[in-house]
């Protein structure tokens, strides 16, 4: 009977992650495709852009933060995650330009399920952690 | 890079915790439902099968790895395998889907002699009969590899992560043979952090195998052939 019970948890439960982006309830707070986003830390305002449009998976993309406050750091890391699914460590260092913004390139992976949404959280030295979410395209 | 260089470990990790967190859940199944269907060898080499298939997908992703790590682009070959990718997928959701066929015992796929080969198969259905007799029958070791390195195509977001590492260790290193080693290794400590959860579930899926098949041998069957299909609809959408 334990055996019967193992073959079937791993029949049934191995089949779904057991947070499948289908249950997250967090929903895009960024239209990517059509411009930069915009999230408060304090009284500033952060704006998040990735470019070219449309944001495409599997493709070279460039990240662009512009922080609306002065920060002296040279570098900022941006970590890419999709919520609900554990996708390994995919990190973008920022670095700093002469204008004051932040910039790097990355790649987005595919998910083969057809999942979209995506994670970037940013974390700003003495500011805190702004997140964006956003959708990209096969 | 050096081997001691801490980002190794990183990688390590990530696919440890990917292993249990991702891939028991997306290539578990796969690996379940061929363990399900492994004959009963004995103790001695209960985990021979599954080790060879664990090395022959490490062996893909060593070699893609370093290809990454060689032109230092993870697109350029992302990009040049994608279409291969999806096609392995649809191959061994069809091969799942036969092997689920044999095994309910679908008799236009069940190898029985020459006489009834004669009478009922078709030079066509001779030819899958024997793919699926190879794989569903097959003693010898060197199959669990064949099948590990042509898993080790299937498309995943966790192992585009890993690939996307080892194209950035790569474009870091000096030269492209040392490009070529930094993209392999990565890839090979990744391959390596994934193995003991699909190892895991292979060991438990193959556990007395002829126990299990006795009482659930529909079950198992259908169930492979379920997740062909999934695999086939995945490479379709894809």
């Amino acid at each position: 009977m334990k055996r019967c019970l193992i073959l079937l948890l791993l029949l049934t439960g191995a089949c779904m992650p057991r947070t499948d982006q289908s249950s997250v309830k967090e929903p895009a707070d960024c239209l990517i495709d059509i411009g930069p986003c915009s999230k408060m830390a304090g009284s500033s305002e952060i704006l998040f852009d990735i470019t070219p449009k449309p944001v495409t998976a599997m493709h070279e993309l460039r990240f662009t933060l512009r922080p609306g406050m002065d920060i002296t750091a040279e570098s900022l890391t941006a970590d890419l995650s999709m919520p609900g699914m554990y996708m390994g460590i995919n990190e973008v260092s920022l670095q700093r330009t002469a204008e004051g913004t932040y910039s790097g390139t990355g790649i987005i992976p595919r998910c083969p399920r057809g999942h979209k949404l995506w994670k970037a959280s940013i974390t700003i030295p003495g500011h805190g952690t702004v997140s964006y979410l956003f959708n990209v395209n096969k | 890079m050096s081997i001691n260089d801490p980002a190794y470990l990183l990688i390590f990790g990530s696919g440890l915790f990917g292993g249990l967190g991702h891939c028991s859940g997306m290539c578990g199944p796969l690996v379940a439902a061929w363990s399900v269907n492994l004959k009963d060898t004995g103790r001695s080499y209960a985990y021979l099968p599954h080790l060879l298939y664990n090395a022959g997908r490490l062996t893909t992703y060593s070699i893609i790895g370093g290809l990454m790590g060689l032109t230092g682009s993870f697109s350029g070959i992302a990009g040049s395998i994608e279409g291969m990718q999806n096609i392995t997928m649809a191959a061994i959701g069809i091969i799942m889907i036969l092997l689920g066929a044999a095994n309910l015992g679908y008799p236009f796929l069940k190898r029985k002699n020459a006489a009834s080969r004669a009478e009922i198969l078709s030079k066509f259905m001779d030819a899958v009969a024997r793919i699926i007799s190879f794989i569903s029958e097959t003693h010898t070791p060197g199959a669990f590899y064949v099948i590990g390195m042509t898993t080790g195509f299937m498309p995943c977001g966790l192992l585009y992560t890993a690939y996307i590492a080892a194209a950035g260790a790569g474009a870091a290193a000096g030269t492209g043979l040392q490009g070529f080693l930094a993209g392999m290794i990565m890839m090979l400590f990744f391959g390596l952090g994934t193995t003991p959860s699909l190892l895991l579930i292979g060991r438990l899926a193959s556990l007395r195998t002829e126990w299990i098949r006795r009482r659930l041998y529909i079950i198992s069957a259908l169930f492979m052939m379920t997740i062909g299909a999934v695999q086939i609809y995945r490479s379709a959408v894809n």
